[in-house]
């Protein structure tokens, strides 16, 4: 526990309605080390990793794994088997290595899920309309 | 010149056929004309990256699964054109190992350590395309 103070922050989308919180992501491959920035929302809804559009996702997968570890999400409309490549992640000052995600069927959309969320000390501030990453102020 | 010669196609589907046989004919092209031009605008398109990883990987991979196990465990290895291409510490020596082969793509699994089956859950439940507004390359 300890008191955090905000750092960087990220503007929420509020072209809809309710706004929706977004954060910058710039993936990286890991071969050709060619990098995409893009603003993604954060779904809190979603356990996996970084799922994208699969036009995006044929580009920066050059490193994918074997289809016996393709991940199955439960969706409400049955299960979902995703196709999954290795990448290095960066979001405000953090990096590390991860997945990108898309449908094996379909074509995919644009969202952080948890397994990458729960790696980052943020807070949604809601009223304030921006997402900040978080550091000790003061530990109690 | 380039040289001519016939062919026998077999195994073609009857209603695509039809279709494609009364297009000439209201193009006023005799079907082999239409096949021509069609191979030729076909073989003028680019052939887009597959969203799919090579399958000869893939069943490469299954092949040599155990004996990557008893070889290789907690290692990053590489499958490329059907064979092991690399085998590193970290995913970052084998991304650089993979330059320097040359290697643009490639099948990666850490081996034993690697995730599979249930995921979890997606609540939104629709695969619907939503825009990646503001992309951008670097």
């Amino acid at each position: 526990m300890g008191l955090y103070s905000t750092g960087d922050c990220f503007r929420h989308d509020v072209t809809v309605t309710p706004h929706r919180p977004i954060l910058k992501v710039a993936i990286e491959t890991l071969i050709s080390q060619r990098t995409e920035i893009l603003e993604a929302p954060v779904d809190t809804g979603f356990a996996g990793f970084l799922m994208t559009p699969s036009e995006l996702y044929v580009k920066m997968s050059e490193m994918e794994v074997p289809e016996e570890h393709f991940l199955t999400y439960s969706t409400l409309i049955g299960p979902i088997t995703m196709r999954r490549a290795k990448v290095r992640i960066r979001i405000f000052d953090h990096s590390f290595e991860s997945f990108l995600e898309t449908p094996q069927l379909g074509l995919g959309k644009l969202l952080l899920g948890r397994r990458i969320l729960n790696l980052l000390p943020i807070a949604i501030l809601g009223p304030e309309n921006r997402t900040c990453t978080l550091r000790i102020a003061e530990a109690v | 010149m380039p040289r001519n010669l016939d062919a026998i196609i077999r195994g073609v589907n009857a209603k695509a056929y039809r279709e494609f046989k009364a297009r000439a004919s209201k193009l006023g092209l005799r079907l082999g004309e239409a096949l021509k031009l069609a191979m030729e605008s076909w073989n003028a398109e680019p052939v887009a990256p597959s969203p799919v990883a090579k399958d000869v990987d893939n069943a490469a991979y299954r092949r040599m699964r155990h004996e990557l196990i008893r070889r290789y465990p907690g290692k990053h290895i590489a499958i490329a054109a059907g064979k092991l291409a690399a085998v590193s510490d970290s995913l970052e020596e084998l991304a650089s190992e993979l330059r320097k082969l040359k290697v643009s793509r490639a099948l990666t699994v850490e081996v034993e350590r690697e995730e599979s089956g249930e995921g979890g859950e997606w609540l939104w439940g629709s695969i619907a395309q939503e825009t990646a507004s503001g992309t951008t390359s670097q």
